[in-house]
């Protein structure tokens, strides 16, 4: 079963269960998502120290987003060289639960990647913690791992990609595929509502003409945990983001918005995500902008019966 | 009769008002045929049509004499292909409180029975029910 169709999400008391079977990789975020100091003192035993910067971002270019995609051998040596393989079970996990969408960002790049059983640890390391699951040292490094369908052996070698998944949808978005979705798909913008409104008096902030407002943090509920499926399930229906059109998501750089694609995934919807996102788009002033916070309807929608 | 309306154009090109006794809709012919696409296009009332009738049906069948009626809400969507020469197929996402599967597939099917609408239309306009039940059994 490839990553795509099993769930991409693991409850704390199931990682716990099954722990001796994972590896566990903790994500931090590019940013600081939560302000005083770690409320939670180590990490889960063993667990691999990433961070969606150095480990599931690639070097910013001209034209790019702040956080673009890493190559896809880059992912596979950084984790290579901590043992894990493609075929290893993967649980990601955050510090804090503000910061899920970190974990969220790894678990895209990872299945893009080809890497083939990812799980984001629902609540991360505080849901851990409340299931009992001990904290220690991180940082331990597994002996190599075979790699099945890959002829790399070596940690300091290069590895080629593997094939990427092919899942029936775009999953990477370019401007192309966002204007083309704004106008007939769904396109979210998951950042918040004032940067989503953008100021009268600067021309390139606002949001990308049609796409509608889905702040990702709603998605969580006050414990940390993603919100049941039924909820999410109605939160994606309000923004016409469930059924057979396309849809797609952006932020700022891709992590925020990977929440909305994670979440897709437990819904069985796919959510393509424009890793460039906000940052690239405001750069380029051939692009459109909107502001303000009224939802437009394309006009390339077809509302008439005729 | 059972139902009377009036329709008219405005002042506003493509968009028109079709009042009934105590009422008033505002309607908007699409962008693409020179309409200000705002407000609800005539597909839209169609589906919200069979909407209401659903959300009507949902709120109070098999609601015991003294029971409190149902919270409903319902999620509905045509998805049609690009090349399709037809109306398409309405997807209809019902959210309903305080039932079971059971009682919500019971619900569908006597919506199905007794709506005239739906049954005037499912010919043309196949509509696939996915009920969501959020409650314990009544």
């Amino acid at each position: 079963m490839t990553a795509a169709r099993s769930s991409p999400l693991v409850d704390a008391r199931t990682a716990y269960a099954r722990r001796a079977h994972s590896v566990f990789i903790e994500v931090a975020p590019w940013r600081v998502m939560a302000p005083g100091p770690d409320p939670i003192q180590g990490s889960v035993p063993g667990a691999i120290r990433t961070s969606v910067r150095s480990d599931f971002a690639g070097r910013p270019t001209a034209t790019s987003g702040h956080l673009p995609l890493p190559e896809p051998g880059a992912v596979h040596a950084a984790l290579l060289a901590h043992g894990v393989g493609p075929a290893d079970d993967l649980v990601l996990y955050t510090r804090r639960i503000e910061e899920l969408s970190s974990a969220a960002r790894a678990w895209f790049v990872l299945t893009w990647a080809g890497f083939r059983s990812v799980r984001v640890l629902d609540g991360g390391l505080p849901a851990w913690t409340r299931a009992g699951g001990p904290t220690g040292r991180a940082g331990r490094t597994r002996p190599a791992a075979p790699l099945q369908g890959c002829s790399v052996r070596s940690p300091t070698s290069s590895p080629p990609p593997l094939p990427l998944p092919a899942d029936g949808g775009r999953r990477v978005l370019d401007a192309a595929d966002v204007l083309e979705i704004a106008d007939y798909g769904t396109l979210l913008d998951s950042r918040p509502r004032g940067v989503y409104d953008g100021a009268p008096d600067d021309p390139r902030t606002g949001h990308v003409p049609h796409a509608v407002h889905a702040h990702a943090v709603e998605l969580l509920a006050p414990d940390g945990l993603l919100r049941s499926p039924t909820e999410m399930r109605k939160w994606f229906l309000h923004r016409r983001a469930i059924g057979s059109h396309e849809v797609g998501a952006y932020c700022g750089g891709g992590v925020s918005s990977a929440l909305l694609v994670l979440a897709g995934a437990l819904l069985g919807q796919q959510v393509g995500l424009f890793v460039d996102s906000w940052s690239a788009w405001a750069r380029d002033e051939s692009l459109p902008v909107e502001r303000g916070a009224a939802l437009t309807r394309s006009a390339a929608v077809d509302t008439d019966c005729a | 009769m059972v139902s009377n309306l009036h329709g008219r154009t405005t002042e506003v090109r493509g968009r028109y008002a079709i009042a009934g006794p105590g009422f008033e809709i505002v309607s908007d012919g699409s962008v693409r045929s020179g309409g200000p696409g705002e407000e609800a296009g005539s597909l839209d009332l169609l589906v919200a049509s069979l909407v209401s009738c659903a959300l009507n049906a949902f709120r109070h069948d098999f609601v015991q004499g003294g029971q409190p009626e149902r919270q409903v809400e319902i999620f509905a969507r045509i998805e049609r292909r690009i090349e399709g020469d037809y109306l398409g197929t309405l997807i209809m996402e019902c959210f309903i409180d305080g039932v079971d599967h059971v009682t919500a597939d019971e619900l569908v099917a006597e919506y199905k029975k007794r709506c005239r609408i739906y049954n005037a239309l499912k010919e043309s306009l196949p509509v696939v029910f996915v009920p969501h039940a959020s409650g314990s059994p009544e």
